[in-house]
Formats: C-alpha cells, sequence, structure tokens
C-alpha cells in the first residue's frame, strides 16, 4: 500500500521538476533574446578599448569579446548562438562580465551567499513572528489586543518594501549610527569561522533582515489569525477536549497544524516575490548581494553578468517554489488525496 | 414617465447599494477620500500648481512653510509643486497597467474556467510559469531594453500583472460552474452570455476588487522602485527620481534638513496606497454581501 | 435495573449569554443516571439536550455561565465527586478517561491532519499512558465497531467514509474504557441500516462492557429500543422521568404523549391513530417567560400554566413529571 503511495508521489515529484526544467528554459530563452537584443552596443565599446589595448584589428577584438561574454561564436546567426547558450547553460557557463572580467559563475558566487543568507532568515523569521502574533489575535478575538494588531498588521502591509528599508536607514543608519551604512561586513575584521566576524556580519545583516521582516510578518499575521479564527469554530476542537486532550496539546497539534499548513503553500508565491524585492533592498542598503549588482550590472550595461543574474534569480525561485511543493503534501495528509488523483 | 421613474429608482439602488456601505466604514470613508484626493492631484493638481524647474540655490532644502508647502529639494525648488506634477505619471502609469492586467487576467480566466480541460490545463501551466519568473528584476531590465513611452512602461507592468488574478479567476469559475443553479442555467437554455454575466461575473467581483488594489499598489512599487535604482523616468517630476536624485546623488540620508522632505514622499507615499487598499477591501465587502443574496 | 445511582444531578442551570440577552440552556435540571443502565434523553433540537451535556463535562464555550448546580459522580470504585466543584485540570483527566462523549455529527471530529493511529496514541498519552503494550490493546476496540485496525488505524479521516468516521470516534472514546459513555444523537445523520449497525454495536458495548450509557437523541424509535430509562427534555427543563415502560406505556405529561403519537407505526399504520405532528413551534430559550414552558402549545393548558412554573411530582415509584395536571397547588 505505502508502495503505491510512493510511487505516486514518486511521480509528482518527477513532474514537478520537469516543470521546473521547463520554466527554467523558458525564462533562460526570455533573457537571452532580451537582454542580446538592448539598446547600447557595449560590445562595440568594450572591442574597441581591446582593439587599443591589444592593438588587435576591431573585428578580432569583437570576436574574442563576444566568446569570452556568452562563450558563443558572434558570426553564427542568432538562433544558433542561443542553442551554444542553452549548451553553456547545461555546462555551467553563464557568461563574462565585463565589468569583472571574470566569468560570470566565479561573481555570482561570491555575493550568492549574501542573498540567500538574508533572505532565508528574512523570510524565516517574519514566518514565525507572524505566526506567533496572529494566532494571539486570532485566540484574543474581538479584544482590543486583537484590535490593536489586526490594524497595525494592515497598515504595514501596505508599506512597500523600499519604504521601510528608506525609512530603516534614515533613522537608524544615518541618523543614529545605530548600523553601519553599507557592506556585508567591515573591512578591518578577519573573515572566517571566529566570533567577531560572525558578530560582524550580523551587524550588517539586521537591517536588510529587518526590512525583510517588517515587509511580510504583517501579511503572514493576518492569515493566521483569519485560520485560527475559522479553526477555533471546529468540532474536532470540542471533540478533542472532551476526550481530555491536554491544552498544550490541543493548541499544537489541532490549532496550530490545521491554521498553518494552509499557509505553506503561501510561502511558495512568496519566496518569488522576495527574490525579486531583494534588489531593491540591497542597493538601498549598499549590501553586496545578488539585487545590489543586478542594478549595478544594468547600469554599466554589464549584460553578461546581468544575463547571469537574472537567470539565477529565476532558479532560485523556481528551487523555492518547487521545494515547498513537494514538502507540503508530505506535511498535510489532506493534500495528499489531490496529488493521488 | 415610467422610465425616469426607473432611472431614479437605479440612481437609489446603486448609491443604496454600493456608495452607502462603502462610506459607512471608516476604511471605506478613508478610501475614498484618498481615491478623490488622488484624481484631484492628476488631474486639476497640474492646471492649478505651476511648476518651478529653475534652481533657487538660495532655497535649498528650505523647511516646509506656507509658500513651499512640501518644502524645497537639493536645487530650492518647491516640492509640492513637483510632487503634484509627477502624480499624473505616477498615479496614471500603474493604473492603466492594473487595468490591462486584470483584463487579461479576467478574460484568460474566465476562458480557463468556463471552458476547462485541456484550454484550462494550459492556461494554468502558463500562468504558474509566468508566476515563477521574478517580475521586478524582469520589469527592471525590460524598462532599460524597451523605448521609453508611456505606452511602453504599461504594457511592462500589465505584462507581469495578470497571472495572479487569472488563479484565482479559473479556480472560481470551475467551482462554480458545477453548482446547482449554474446549471439550472444552463438547463434553462439561458444562453452562455447570460449565465456569464448574470451568475458568473457577481461572483468573481470581489477578487477582482481585492486584485485591482493591490496590483495597483504593487505596480505603482514597482514603478517607482525601478524609477528609484536608476531607470530614466518619462518626467523629472516622477516621484521615484526625485527620491533617486535627493539620496543617491545629493546624499541626502545623510542631510539632516533634507530630511523633511524624503519623509514627505515617503509618508504620501504611504498614505497614497493605504487609502486605495482600503478602498479595494471596501469595495470587496460591497461585492461580497451582494453575493449572498445570489446564493 | 440498578438501585445504584452513578451521576446525580441537582439544581443545574447554566446560560449562554448573548447581546439580546440570556439563553436559560439548562433550567434548574434534577436527573439520576444509574450504574450499568442505558439513559435516553429526549428532546426535540433546540431543546438543550447537548448544552446539558457540554455544562456536565464542562466543555462550554466562553460565552456559557454555570448559575449553581452539582453534579455527583460516584465512580465503579467508590469514589464520590461534585463535578462542578473540580479543578480544571482533575476535571480533563475525568473527561475522556472516565465520562466518554461521543458527539453530534463525529463525521468532522475527527483531526483531518492526522491519522487514526495518533488519535489514539495522543488520547492515550495525555491520560499517562505511555506503554507500548496498552497502546495496541487500545487499538482492539476498533473490533468491537466492526473495523479492522490493520486498514484502519493508518488512514487519515478524509479518507474515511462517514459511518466509518463515527465508528471510530465510538471505538475512540471506548480506547480508555470509560465507566460511562455519553452518546449524542447518534443515529440521526446515518440511514437506516446504518442506524441498525449503530444499535447492534451499542448493544453489543453494552452487553461486553457493561458501561453506563446516556443517549441523547430525538429519535423515540431508537430509545425505545435501546433504554432503561428515559428522561423527556422541553425548553432546558426536565418534564417527565421514569422506566422506559413508564414512558411509553404511560406518558403523564402531555409533551410526552405527544410525543408518542408522533411515531409512524407499522402497526398503527393502517388500524388506529395517524400519527400527529405537534403543532407550534419549539419555544425560544432567549429570556424565557414564566410559568410551565409547553403551555403555547398545550392542549390541556390552564391560567396557572401560564403562571407559574410546575414542581416535579413523583406520580408513582420511579415515574416523575413536572405539570399542574398531576401537581396540587
Amino acid at each position: 500500500m505505502s508502495f503505491l503511495i510512493k510511487n505516486i508521489f514518486l511521480r509528482t515529484v518527477i513532474i514537478r521538476i520537469l516543470y521546473a526544467l521547463i520554466t527554467i528554459m523558458i525564462s533562460a530563452t526570455i533573457t537571452f533574446f532580451l537582454i542580446r537584443n538592448m539598446p547600447g552596443d557595449i560590445i562595440y565599446a568594450l572591442a574597441s578599448q581591446l582593439a587599443e589595448e591589444l592593438r588587435i584589428p576591431l573585428d578580432e577584438a569583437r570576436k574574442i569579446v563576444m566568446q569570452l561574454y556568452y562563450g558563443i561564436d558572434i558570426n553564427k546567426p542568432q538562433w544558433l548562438q542561443y542553442l551554444e547558450y542553452i549548451e553553456n547553460l547545461f555546462r555551467g557557463n553563464l557568461g563574462y562580465s565585463t565589468y569583472f572580467k571574470r566569468p560570470v559563475t566565479q561573481v555570482i558566487g561570491r555575493f550568492l551567499g549574501w542573498t540567500v543568507f538574508t533572505l532565508s532568515i528574512g523570510i524565516s523569521l517574519a514566518f514565525a513572528i507572524g505566526i506567533l502574533i496572529g494566532m494571539v489575535a486570532g485566540f484574543r478575538r474581538g479584544t482590543k489586543l486583537d484590535s490593536l494588531i489586526t490594524a497595525t498588521s494592515s497598515i504595514l502591509t501596505s508599506i512597500p518594501g523600499y519604504i521601510i528599508a528608506l525609512l530603516l536607514y534614515l533613522f537608524l543608519s544615518a541618523r543614529l549610527g545605530l548600523f553601519p551604512a553599507q557592506g556585508a561586513f567591515s573591512p578591518n575584521v578577519e573573515p572566517g569561522f571566529n566570533l567577531p566576524f560572525i558578530a560582524d556580519v550580523f551587524y550588517h545583516a539586521a537591517l536588510p533582515i529587518i526590512t525583510y521582516v517588517l515587509m511580510t510578518f504583517s501579511g503572514w499575521a493576518l492569515l493566521i489569525r483569519s485560520n485560527v479564527a475559522k479553526i477555533l469554530e471546529e468540532d474536532f476542537l470540542k471533540y478533542a477536549e472532551a476526550r481530555g486532550l491536554t491544552k498544550m496539546r490541543i493548541t499544537t497539534s489541532y490549532i496550530g497544524k490545521n491554521s498553518i499548513l494552509p499557509l505553506v503553500p503561501l510561502l511558495a508565491i512568496r519566496i518569488g516575490g522576495m527574490v525579486g524585492g531583494s534588489a531593491l533592498i540591497e542597493s538601498i542598503f549598499a549590501y553586496p548581494g545578488m539585487g545590489y549588482y543586478l542594478s549595478l550590472a544594468l547600469s554599466i550595461r554589464d549584460y553578461g553578468l546581468l544575463q547571469g543574474i537574472f537567470f539565477i534569480m529565476t532558479l532560485l525561485t523556481i528551487a523555492g517554489v518547487l521545494i515547498v511543493e513537494i514538502i507540503t503534501p508530505l506535511l498535510d495528509p489532506r493534500i495528499r488525496k489531490e496529488v493521488r488523483g | 414617465m415610467r422610465s425616469e421613474l426607473r432611472y431614479q429608482e437605479s440612481i437609489r439602488n446603486i448609491y443604496a447599494d454600493y456608495v452607502k456601505p462603502i462610506i459607512k466604514s471608516s476604511r471605506g470613508l478613508f478610501g475614498t477620500i484618498t481615491i478623490v484626493v488622488m484624481i484631484l492631484m492628476a488631474t486639476v493638481g497640474p492646471e492649478v500648481v505651476p511648476l518651478d524647474l529653475e534652481p533657487h540655490p538660495e532655497n535649498m532644502w528650505c523647511i516646509p512653510s506656507l509658500q513651499h508647502l512640501f518644502g524645497c529639494d537639493y536645487l530650492g525648488r518647491d516640492l509640492f509643486a513637483m510632487i503634484i506634477h509627477g502624480s499624473r505619471e505616477v498615479f496614471l502609469i500603474p493604473f492603466l497597467a492594473s487595468l490591462i492586467g486584470v483584463l487579461i487576467g479576467v478574460v484568460l480566466g474566465l476562458l480557463g474556467g468556463f471552458i476547462g480541460g485541456l484550454s484550462r490545463r494550459i492556461i494554468t501551466a502558463l500562468t504558474d510559469i509566468w508566476l515563477t519568473i521574478p517580475s521586478f528584476p524582469a520589469i527592471f531590465i525590460m524598462a532599460y531594453a524597451f523605448p521609453k513611452s508611456y505606452l511602453t512602461m504599461v504594457m511592462i507592468l500589465a505584462v507581469f500583472s495578470w497571472p495572479g488574478l487569472t488563479r484565482s479567476i479559473i479556480s472560481e469559475v470551475s467551482s462554480l460552474k458545477t453548482r446547482d443553479y449554474v446549471e439550472a442555467a444552463v438547463n434553462l437554455s439561458l444562453g452562455r452570455s447570460h449565465i456569464l454575466f448574470r451568475e458568473i461575473l457577481p461572483h468573481l467581483m470581489p477578487y477582482i476588487a481585492y486584485n485591482l488594489g493591490a496590483l495597483y499598489v504593487g505596480n505603482m512599487t514597482s514603478l517607482i522602485g525601478i524609477i528609484f535604482l536608476g531607470v530614466a523616468p518619462l518626467n523629472v517630476t516622477n516621484w521615484g527620481y526625485i527620491l533617486n536624485t535627493m539620496i543617491y546623488t545629493y546624499r541626502a540620508l545623510l542631510i539632516p534638513q533634507a530630511t523633511p522632505a524624503i519623509l514627505i514622499i515617503l509618508i504620501l507615499l504611504i498614505y497614497v496606497k493605504l487609502g486605495v487598499v482600503y478602498f479595494a477591501q471596501s469595495l470587496e465587502e460591497v461585492f461580497n454581501p451582494r453575493l449572498r443574496v445570489y446564493e | 435495573m440498578s438501585s445504584d445511582v452513578m451521576i446525580s444531578i441537582r439544581n443545574l442551570k447554566m446560560e449562554y449569554l448573548v447581546r439580546e440577552g440570556t439563553i436559560k440552556a439548562v433550567d434548574n435540571i434534577d436527573l439520576d443516571i444509574y450504574r450499568h443502565e442505558i439513559t435516553g434523553i429526549v428532546g426535540e433540537s433546540g431543546s438543550g439536550k447537548t448544552s446539558l451535556i457540554e455544562t456536565i463535562l464542562r466543555i462550554l464555550p466562553r460565552n456559557a455561565r454555570i448559575r449553581s448546580g452539582k453534579v455527583i459522580l460516584r465512580t465503579n470504585r467508590g469514589d464520590e465527586i461534585d463535578l462542578m466543584s473540580l479543578s480544571e485540570e482533575t476535571m480533563r483527566r475525568i473527561r475522556g478517561r472516565v465520562i466518554g462523549y461521543v458527539p453530534q455529527g463525529s463525521q468532522t471530529s475527527l483531526n483531518p491532519v492526522q491519522n487514526i493511529r495518533q488519535h489514539f496514541i495522543e488520547t492515550l498519552k495525555d491520560h499517562g499512558i505511555h506503554d507500548e503494550k496498552t497502546i495496541e490493546e487500545s487499538y482492539e476496540k476498533l473490533k468491537i465497531v466492526g473495523l479492522e485496525p490493520s486498514s484502519v488505524l493508518s488512514k487519515f479521516p478524509h479518507e474515511l467514509s462517514g459511518g466509518m468516521k463515527q465508528r471510530v470516534v465510538i471505538s475512540l472514546t471506548m480506547a480508555l474504557n470509560p465507566e460511562i459513555i455519553v452518546l449524542d444523537e447518534p443515529t440521526s445523520a446515518l440511514d437506516i441500516f446504518s442506524q441498525r449497525i449503530l444499535l447492534n454495536i451499542l448493544d453489543n458495548i453494552r452487553e461486553k462492557f457493561r458501561t453506563t450509557m446516556i443517549l441523547i437523541t430525538h429519535d423515540l424509535p431508537v430509545v425505545a429500543e435501546l433504554a432503561d430509562r428515559v428522561a423527556v427534555l422541553y425548553a432546558g427543563k426536565i418534564v417527565e422521568y421514569g422506566s422506559f415502560r413508564d414512558i411509553f406505556e404511560k406518558p403523564l405529561h402531555p409533551y410526552t404523549q405527544m410525543l408518542i403519537r408522533s411515531i409512524p407505526s407499522i402497526t398503527n399504520f393502517y388500524t388506529k391513530s395517524i400519527p400527529k405532528p405537534i403543532p407550534g413551534e419549539p419555544p425560544s430559550l432567549l429570556n424565557p417567560p414564566p410559568g410551565c414552558r409547553f403551555n403555547p402549545r398545550c392542549p390541556f393548558t390552564r391560567e396557572i400554566c401560564v403562571r407559574e412554573d410546575p414542581p416535579m411530582i413523583e406520580v408513582e415509584k420511579g415515574h416523575y413529571v413536572k405539570c399542574w395536571l398531576y401537581a396540587r397547588k
């Protein structure tokens, strides 16, 4: 019996992964054609620069730039370039960054970690805090505390992330100097697994993380609150009480599980939005993550880097969604039924 | 004579059913006032308030006063006038984009939900794929890539606005399709368009109302966001551009005198977004009780 | 018929606080539940049946207030306690362990996110039973209701049919071997075949475990089949109480009489009485008027019935009725 379940479960996992791959392909394609056709022929500018430096004819310089740039042969027609691009993608070659004069994968590798670091902490904290606050409000429905929480939360959800970031920066960093103005860690601290460095890292990551939390926790709080309010009217609570189950168990296994589980799929969608939003937030705090370098790459017209970052961002979003989609049936038995059908 | 009476009656109905409940709730009132203010700002404002883009260095970062309601910017220009003039771009573009997005979303949603089967699967797949593309970076990049104009900005924003609504509509319509009264209508051969407009569309209004509000706010954020990050605006009065030059070129975050100016813009943005959201929420609530009458 | 009283309810009053006033759901109830017997509590919907049980178990909603009363429980071991005076923690230990409850609508009484095995385990664990052996033995209770443990335990509620869910709930309630179980409208959602199966199960339990049972229902034939004693509930008050024979053969209260006459009967169908529905509507328990609650619908109502609420009179041994037709003023 369980083998059958596992079999169907595996099948859905595979379908989901296939979906993800198709999505990646499509976004890679869009990225390629979009960026390929952007105005501003930086290739020409770079080629002429290179030609001067190495004293080679412009055409050759052009070829070299394009080769390094996309890892492709510029002489081939565009659709062949596209195929080579895809092939390179599969090999893990994301192109060349003209600004850093390094392969894109190297560049991204250095700062991808910062974004993942801040985003994962931010998203998890926001979820946890939101659930806590939302549950309190749900249990004390109708009281003053509940109205306070609901009112504040609905106002907070309407405030966009960049405004929160700006306000935080304005008051906590620029004005009061409580938090650093930029960077992931201070230049005078030795990187490594030592305490001063780790503390410093958190010190620098604090404002972005706080921003992420403030942006999203209120949304979760409101959702949980309405879920809890719904669950509290359910029959199975009464029967649990009648069986003499402890309050702790009722709160966690009955109310908790039932109100939190429906929210997990929403987490997936949220991750996508946050990855995109990180561009804005990181720029404001000059935090060297992917978002920061995305806008940097755009402004200096480093298309190789731009393409690579955008691709990774899409990848991250898809990965996040995929993980959540796979975990949800494992956690919520009701969804497993749909998976079967 | 009779048609005149009916006309009066229908106006009274619209008032009672729609306008009154919105105004009655405090949120609805706040939202409606905000919307009215916004419309005034964008339409009448620029005609009434003169725009002076000449630098007046002696007024640099002046504090808000009767002469300069919002203070001055880094070049001594009147911020109030700049904001009023910029409101057209900031309000209008996201609005059009959201409208188009909602339209596309509703059409696709109805198609997918109503027809069902293969078209539903295709549309759902398309929507899911679209949703996993990070919208803000994509808008950001596309804004750079395409030639600058009102139309392109609206289209770029609209392109990422439709997926959210489509999903909800498809699931709603699919479940509605099997409801008894729809089946009854079908059996009475009342015609597809009748079913569509009389039975199904009212059920979708809350989703549409909510989404319009959320999309509008989101698109406004995206628009201001990308311009804040450096995309060239259509007018220098675009609020995102004002923020961008203030903060990046003139380091306004570190200048104490500049704080009021920044705060005013931010608070204005918060107020506008809050107002729109509240309005959309009360609109949604208005559509909901009506549905109960149907059921 | 035993003469050993297991639960003794005296002067029990409970009301709900609502915006419009108070709903007197349990209005001064006196009742005795005899050990090893099946007591049926009969009443229309809205008569306060579920409220009575929730009051005894103290699982009332937030807006409920127990105004007065004692519920003396004499366990099989001989302990005597007033349920109304216990602390919440002590009461919790009694719930499920001593008094079991099978609620109305058992279809929605199970936790959707855990399987049946987890339901059993948590029930036992929260009552201090952790050893594997006892837990395994509790699964055997599923057999009493005709379910095979190995196929049911790993299932989730949504994978079971309505009838199966109800049987799971019954076996889960029996898992702790409670001394008394209360069943609230066990037959209402069932078709006639499932009803038969259920009644057989209950009969089985009575035979095998000699569990004291309280059967709350509006379905008289069910009461007729299983109950040893019957209490008739109307508008939050008990209007008649007696043995099964007393109630069905010599109903005293006008309401009871009309109830009995309103049952369609195959034998009576073509011959004697045509079933008569009871005219009027059940009274609202909100801010009730003085006097006998049944008087608006009573064919024998007199002037005193409107003014004063009649006392409970023992007309013959063990047969009580609350009606001015029998009480002297």
